[in-house]
């Protein structure tokens, strides 16, 4: 990875960036979170969505735009909101 | 704050959150800064979250009324602290259990004692007790003087192991048999002749043969029992003649013999006399605590103590809870009359008849004279005793015969 990549992904500080380990999984750059259950974690990082799906999810902790979760991940997933959707948050 | 640092001593919270769309606390949280801890979602309403103890208020702040929040556990040193206050009872309870059940291991509550044969178990209980072992006092850091005050008190007693087993106290002891004690088997040709002279009351041969029998008068020097044994030959060859054969007689010869032993005593002995003046009260032992409350305001320069035990007990801890009188007294004199007259002597009798007296013999009666000096009592005291008066005596074999000896 070159300099200018390194620099990018260290301050894309919008973007979803995730740390997937076994069974637990590290959000960073959680702006919002959207949705919380056992079994799906939708956030939100500024510009685009993370969800992440599986079971018997924890919330570990939460603590400086940081989410650190426990739990079977199955699915991840990115997306961005519709403008019909922004407009409705704006 | 210093105890931040340390992670077990935090404030924490484990709180319940009820109430719909729980994202939008958890965002709440986020926006605030307010960490969450383990985090599990219940249901659709129901969440269950850690958080510092200090932030639980912002946290319902925040919250409002569309939530609500139930706080079930705490950890960190001040709810330990808050437990510890409401509970001060309990722990002191608790304390001093422990340390009524320290304290207890201090005490002797039994002794056992085992391996003896010839001595009473009341004879060893006597010994270990005026060495200062007794059921309910402090165990001794060591046996070693215990051990020797065993030793030194009982000849019999070879081997002694005393160990603690809790709060038991096991003393075993080992006595000599007779077998080591034994003589080892001496066969010089010997007669039993009298010690000195008397009345027979008993013979009891063990080798040869009796020459007196019982309420035969005998002097000193007499033949008693007899070592030498006449017998002829069956060897024809040796013609009819009776020949004596030789052995080393032993046995028993009991004879009624005559006694005189003086006891001196003094006439007055030192004792304390009462003035009539007392302090009552009450006393309580418990392990090595005492508290009286006559004790400390008497002023008495004599006194004499008396106490009457109302409550005793060794287990769990040696208690004593009773009476106790302190009587003024005067230094005095006390005169000794017949029956304590009568009862020192018998006593020194008894200990005479102990120390003096072998197995077997006995004091069959007495009578005492009593004289009387300026300061002393004499007590003459006359017996009448069972005591065996055999003595050996070595024969002297004929030349003859000690050939012929050396001839079969």
């Amino acid at each position: 990875m070159s300099i200018k990549e390194d620099l990018l992904f260290d301050f894309a500080v919008n973007m979803p960036r995730i740390l997937v380990t076994g069974r637990t999984a590290v959000l960073d750059n959680v702006k919002k979170v959207m949705i919380l259950t056992d079994e799906e974690i939708v956030v939100f990082n500024g510009q685009k969505y993370t969800a992440l799906k599986g079971h018997d999810f924890i919330i570990t902790q939460m603590k400086d735009e940081r989410m650190l979760v426990a739990g079977e991940v199955e699915e991840i997933r990115f997306f961005t909101a519709s403008q019909e959707d922004k407009d409705r948050r704006d | 704050m210093k105890l931040k640092k340390y992670g077990f001593l935090r404030h924490h919270r484990k709180i319940k959150i009820e109430g719909t769309d729980l994202p939008k606390i958890v965002n709440k949280c986020i926006d605030n800064k307010i960490i969450l801890k383990d985090l599990k979602y219940r249901d659709q309403i129901e969440a269950t979250v850690g958080i510092k103890g200090e932030d639980l208020d912002r946290l319902r702040k925040l919250a409002g009324h569309s939530y609500r929040m139930t706080c079930f556990d705490e950890s960190g040193l001040v709810p330990l602290t808050k437990t510890i206050k409401h509970n001060i009872i309990s722990i002191i309870g608790a304390f001093l259990l422990g340390a009524l059940i320290f304290y207890q291991g201090l005490f002797v509550a039994e002794i056992r004692v085992d391996g003896y044969a010839t001595l009473t178990e009341t004879e060893i209980r006597q010994t270990l007790k005026e060495a200062g072992l007794y059921e309910g006092c402090r165990k001794p850091e060591t046996y070693n003087d215990i051990k020797t005050d065993l030793y030194e008190n009982h000849d019999a007693i070879t081997w002694v192991s005393i160990y603690e087993d809790g709060r038991l106290i096991k003393v075993s002891i080992a006595e000599a048999g007779k077998a080591e004690a034994a003589d080892p088997e001496d066969k010089t040709p010997v007669d039993i002749v009298a010690a000195r002279s008397g009345m027979i009351e008993k013979i009891l041969p063990l080798q040869g043969n009796a020459a007196v029998q019982k309420g035969d008068y005998v002097n000193e020097g007499d033949l008693l029992i007899s070592g030498a044994y006449e017998y002829q030959s069956t060897d024809y060859s040796r013609g009819d003649e009776v020949f004596t054969m030789y052995s080393h007689a032993k046995g028993q010869a009991l004879a009624r013999i005559p006694r005189q032993v003086c006891f001196y005593m003094q006439k007055a002995q030192p004792a304390e006399k009462l003035t009539g003046k007392l302090m009552p009260g009450v006393y309580i032992r418990i392990g090595d605590i005492e508290v009286d409350t006559a004790g400390p305001f008497y002023r008495y320069k004599c006194s004499v103590r008396n106490e009457k035990p109302l409550i005793k007990f060794v287990k769990p801890v040696p208690c004593e809870f009773g009476f106790v009188t302190i009587a003024e007294a005067e230094q005095g004199k006390k005169y000794i009359g017949k029956i304590e007259k009568q009862r020192i002597t018998e006593a020194a009798i008894r200990q005479y008849e102990r120390d003096r007296l072998k197995e077997g013999e006995e004091i069959l009666s007495y009578e005492i004279d009593y004289s009387e000096t300026e300061n002393l009592i004499k007590a003459v005291v006359f017996m009448e005793v069972l005591e065996d008066i055999g003595k050996e005596k070595e024969i002297k074999a004929k030349k003859e015969e000690k050939e012929e000896e050396k001839l079969q």
